[in-house]
């Protein structure tokens, strides 16, 4: 029996009316695999530079970064302040705050790379990823994203997020 | 009733003058020619001198309709061409009554004008210019569709544009109901009726017109302006609830006042209670009482300010202004607290309805991807052993399409949720705001007045000195209270107003029970004509299940009849529409001009199971018998033209390769 159920069952046995909406079981699509390997791979696309031997890489943490504000729109004026304060150090870890709150926690963003990573699609070197042999499966995400207006919005802070300078004192512990 | 006696095209070419002439008789005809002959250049001729050429989807006075024959080149017998200098067409109709009307206009030349001339038994002939197109309806004096409409006794009938404004009846609305054009006439039911005049229902008022239910579009139209002034209602009630709900939260009383929902629901709602009601009952708010209130107030201050023994004892007024200037601070203070939570609250619910968007959007995008599937990572092999990849291994889940739908439900449940917050909570913002001002304003008048007894020199100045700025407040609540109730009673006249205006819109005409006898006899005599041309989809045991649905759309039961039988039987339930139309309209004394014209009935389908249904119908008495004239222009083999002509049907076979013919002293020169 579903928790909710269980929770129902008892209060109804205090005299309670509950009410109870099925469909409010529905889990968010934030966790849903194919919107996070999608939105993965338009921030892997939109901002991985290419190195020497012509593989692409992006800080870990930046990756995570980037994808967690472009599921999350309504946070690109506190990261463009909190790029803008760096000069600031006490003023820095204010403007941070909001940005904190659900960002560390953020387990499917560790799963998805997990995942990427075992399929060969990205390698971890250190703290960066780096394109792996089958980096190829992700750029149909892109590319159909692009081509069918999917995900327009994240798509739109990717873009506004590559004018924003993410240092390495700001990802340092994350 | 009338019917077309001659349909006559002439001109001047370089070979010298041209002409074709088409002699019509009442009743049943068929026009047998070979194609090119010039059939629809006969069809087309009515059309112009009727001066309906917007159904051809022309401007005006173009006459684009026409072969090049008649405006340009004309085809001669043989391989010679000659070039035309001018041409015009002449349509002569015959009334019942025995008057009959010459129309001529000319196709290359001056085509703005039509030549009419009006021959009747009793008076001499008379002859005008009317003007084809330019105002033709409006101009009473010059413009030909007015004198057609007069000429055939026909009532000039309002009905509704789709902007709202008022329009009429044209003779290009009627005509598709009788003049079925080779090219595109047989598509549909109407298919060259005007949509561009933007007349509200024009298909089902051009049929009711056509069966004399002129009382039936009287009810149409009052209906269709009802329609309007529901409309115009409803927006008007939205300003006067916004003005109400503006004067109200500017006073800080929360009042339920809405202008939403039908006018009916506005009314029920609005009749119940009076604002004095809902601003009593919602917001413990008595305008009349606070105002009788203050007044006694005022009256007891000015008492003691004029004639109440004065206690010397009595130190208490400066505790006492001082305790009331104390209690306004503590009050700003409090509401401003308030007020800074609500901003915060505000703010917060715009942020988190502009998530729930953000989420709605991605989620429609996630469904969007999963329903098509693009770039959807199909295979998650592990590279090393090969084996499927399951996502849960991960903690990751690939979330079914249904799911994804119930969350989008249940994020748009939130946002509506969301959205009701934010605008109680702006509500709430503003009842704070002018309670903060009106708080701002006795605080002021209570520190003046602290300043005041302060500044009183002894314990009476100090009491007559709270009395005076005690009074001064209370006549400037008096002041403010009447202004409401002012403003009130403004808007109460308003809505009162409203009331009575939508009561007296509620009115609506009904259909005539006449509308439904003349129906009747169509639906009576579509069904007759469908089973006699041998629509496939209708028998004579069927055909009691044939219906017109309210847009005069045949039905059989309950599909549209269209959408059955076979592709031949589009152009079978198109002529039977026609023809019962007239036959319906002839047995109800209708306004049907009295004849119809099918223009190649046979080559929208020319196999051979459809040619036999039609002859076969042809020689049926319910064609040959109509009371209406039925002209049929078309082309039949020779054993086809005998059997029709064995079984008493009159079938016309013009002589020579072409409509249009030199003169015979043209002809002989121009061949020398």
């Amino acid at each position: 029996m579903n928790p909710l159920h269980t929770l129902a069952e008892l209060l109804r046995g205090g005299g309670a009316q509950p009410l109870f909406s099925p469909e409010r079981l529905a889990p968010s699509t934030i966790y849903d695999l194919q919107y996070r390997l999608a939105i993965t791979a338009c921030a892997f696309e939109l901002h991985a530079k290419s190195d020497l031997v012509n593989t692409r890489r992006i800080r870990a943490a930046t990756l995570k970064l980037l994808q967690f504000v472009a599921i999350r729109p309504w946070l690109v004026p506190v990261l463009q302040e909190w790029a803008a304060s760096q000069r600031h150090p006490q003023f820095s870890l204010l403007a941070s705050q909001r940005l904190r709150r659900g960002f560390v926690g953020d387990v499917t963003y560790e799963a998805v790379i997990a995942f990427l990573v075992a399929r060969r699609v990205l390698v971890r070197v250190g703290s960066h990823l780096v394109s792996g042999q089958n980096v190829d499966a992700l750029t149909p995400f892109y590319t159909a994203a692009v081509e069918h207006s999917l995900f327009a919005a994240e798509r739109r802070v990717l873009q506004k997020l590559v004018d924003v300078k993410i240092t390495n004192s700001m990802l340092e512990g994350w | 009733m009338i019917r077309l006696t001659s349909v006559e095209v002439r001109g001047q070419s370089n070979a010298g003058p041209f002409s074709g002439v088409l002699n019509l008789s009442p009743g049943l005809q068929v026009i047998s020619a070979r194609n090119s002959y010039g059939k629809s250049l006969a069809v087309t001729a009515v059309g112009w001198c009727l001066g309906i050429e917007p159904i051809f989807g022309l401007f005006d006075n173009d006459p684009s309709c026409f072969p090049l024959a008649a405006r340009d080149e004309i085809n001669l017998d043989g391989p010679a061409t000659a070039r035309v200098f001018s041409s015009e067409c002449t349509v002569m109709l015959t009334h019942n009554d025995g008057r009959q009307l010459q129309l001529t206009r000319e196709i290359k030349g001056d085509p703005s004008v039509v030549r009419v001339e009006e021959r009747s038994l009793d008076r001499p002939t008379r002859r005008s210019r009317l003007m084809a197109r330019r105002q033709a309806m409006q101009d009473e004096h010059g413009g030909l569709q007015r004198f057609l409409f007069e000429w055939l006794g026909w009532p000039r009938t309002p009905v509704m544009t789709l902007k709202g404004t008022v329009a009429e009846v044209y003779l290009e609305n009627l005509a598709p109901l009788f003049c079925i054009d080779q090219n595109e006439g047989w598509t549909d039911l109407q298919a060259l009726q005007i949509s561009r005049y933007a007349q509200q229902q024009i298909s089902e008022v051009a049929v009711e017109y056509l069966l004399g239910a002129t009382d039936g579009i009287e009810a149409r139209v009052a209906r269709q302006r009802a329609v309007l002034k529901d409309a115009g209602l409803r927006e008007a009630a939205r300003t006067i609830a916004d003005r109400v709900n503006a004067l109200l939260l500017r006073h800080g009383w929360s009042v339920d006042w809405s202008g939403h929902g039908s006018v009916g629901e506005i009314l029920t709602r609005w009749s119940l209670r009076t604002l004095r009601d809902a601003l009593l009952q919602d917001a413990e708010v008595d305008l009349a009482v606070q105002r009788v209130s203050l007044s006694k107030r005022a009256e007891v201050l000015r008492k003691a300010l004029t004639s109440d023994p004065i206690d010397p004892a009595d130190a208490s007024a400066p505790a006492a202004a001082s305790q009331d200037a104390i209690d306004l601070k503590r009050r700003r203070h409090e509401l401003s607290d308030e007020l800074g939570t609500l901003r915060v609250q505000h703010a917060q619910t715009a942020e988190l309805v502009s998530s729930l968007e953000h989420r709605i959007h991605a989620a429609g995008d996630v469904l969007r991807l999963k329903a098509t599937g693009v770039g959807r990572l199909e295979h998650m092999e592990c590279p090393t052993c090969h084996r499927n990849l399951d996502p849960a291994t991960f903690a990751l889940t690939d979330q079914s399409k249904e799911s994804v739908s119930v969350h989008i439900e249940a994020l748009k449940r939130d946002r509506e949720l969301m959205s009701k917050n934010s605008h109680a909570i702006e509500a709430r913002l503003t009842t704070t705001q002018a309670e903060i001002t009106r708080v701002d304003g006795e605080l002021r008048d209570a520190e003046r007045a602290l300043e005041t007894v302060n500044a009183a020199v002894g314990t009476v100045r100090e009491q007559l000195a709270k009395t005076v700025a005690d009074l001064t407040a209370v006549e400037r609540a008096i002041d403010r209270v009447a202004e409401a109730a002012t403003e009130m009673s403004e808007l109460q006249s308003t809505v009162d107003a409203w009331i009575a205006h939508a009561r007296g819109a509620e009115q609506i005409t009904q259909v005539t029970a006449e509308l439904e006898r003349r129906r009747a006899a169509f639906v009576d005599a579509l069904r007759r004509y469908v089973v006699a041309l041998g629509h496939s989809a209708v028998g004579s045991g069927s055909a009691a299940n044939l219906h017109l649905d309210e847009q005069y759309i045949p039905y059989l039961q309950t599909r549209r009849l269209r959408s059955l039988g076979s592709a031949s039987d589009q152009c079978r339930l198109v002529a039977a529409y026609c023809l019962a139309l007239a036959a319906a309209s002839h047995r109800v004394s209708g306004l049907h001009p009295g004849f119809v014209i099918l223009d190649e009935p046979l080559q929208q389908n020319p196999d051979e199971q459809h040619r036999k249904l039609f002859l076969a119908f042809l020689s049926k008495e319910l064609a040959r018998q109509a009371t209406f004239q039925t002209v049929i222009l078309t082309w039949l083999r020779p054993h086809e033209i005998n059997i029709l002509r064995q079984q008493g049907t009159q079938v016309v076979t013009p002589e020579g390769d072409h409509f249009l013919k030199l003169s015979p002293a043209s002809a002989a020169a121009y061949a020398g």
